[in-house]
């Protein structure tokens, strides 16, 4: 057996996944849309990680290169959701927001939310958490994709197979939607 | 010569595109100049804003998952590689 073996071993990497699974599976999960997914995508990342371990430059701390490997998967599995043909045509428009002048529609004008204290994070957050399971999947893949941030935006669209402007339009038009339905619900919270 | 009013429509576009490449200098200006007569637009950037922060942040909470079965799983499934 070729000494690199003992780089990581299985002792060593056994302790990395009792370490590192629960923070891995807590990101997975709010960036894909189902739980078993998530633990699926924790699944394989741990697997390739054991496969490359001779790759694993000691330098690099574990739980970044780990968390480097679960972002490609996950990066893999919105790519492969995003070619599904079946969610295309499906997307609502952002006209709706807009005026046939392209002024912003009555009730759909923007104002501030006025955030205030610490608190209000982890509503605002489990407010995102929802409005994001709501959006049409490929708009879904496409804001994911950019703040996976491991590749750039032209890598991105070549992956997509579709123009720099397409893709920064599916993000706008989601960051839209989003905007949208955070600011209904925390009207709703108000009232 | 073209206008140097934008549409609030093209103007919440532009917010968005900035945060991919910069603009050119003349979009620039009249998205700055669109935000400050434009109270809807300025909530939106500002909100836009806030929404880049929440999905930056996601999964970096605290609350307590037992992770252990999922834990059993993968060393079961890295014992079965050799
Ligand atoms: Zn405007």
């Amino acid at each position: 057996m070729p000494t690199t073996d003992h780089v990581v071993d299985k002792r060593a990497f056994q302790e990395w996944v009792h370490a590192h699974t629960g923070d891995l599976l807590r990101y997975a999960k709010s960036r894909v849309r189902e739980e078993d997914v998530a633990e699926d995508l924790v699944q394989l990342a741990f697997i390739a990680a054991w496969e490359g371990r001779k790759k694993f430059a000691q330098q690099s701390s574990p739980r970044t290169w780990l968390f480097s490997i679960l972002k490609n998967k996950i990066a893999d599995h919105w790519r492969k959701a995003y070619r599904d043909p079946v969610v295309h045509g499906l997307e609502p428009v952002d006209a709706a927001f807009f005026t046939g002048d392209d002024r912003w529609a009555p009730g759909h004008i923007p104002v501030e939310w006025g955030l205030d204290g610490p608190d209000q994070e982890e509503q605002m957050q489990r407010f995102l958490a929802d409005c994001l399971q709501q959006l049409p999947t490929h708009w879904r893949a496409a804001v994911e994709m950019k703040y996976l941030k491991e590749k750039n935006a032209e890598a991105i669209c070549q992956e997509l197979g579709i123009t720099a402007t397409n893709y920064w339009q599916q993000v706008h038009r989601a960051k839209v939607q989003l905007r949208e339905c955070i600011s209904s619900k925390m009207t709703k919270n108000h009232h | 010569m073209h206008t140097l009013l934008l549409s609030c429509r093209k103007a919440a576009a532009l917010i968005e595109r900035r945060s991919f490449a910069p603009l050119p200098a003349g979009l620039s200006v009249q998205l700055w100049m669109h935000t400050r007569i434009c109270a809807g637009c300025k909530a939106f950037q500002h909100q836009s804003e806030v929404i880049d922060t929440l999905l930056e942040q996601r999964g970096n909470g605290v609350d307590a998952v037992s992770t252990a079965p999922l834990e059993q799983r993968i060393i079961t499934a890295i014992n079965d590689k050799n």
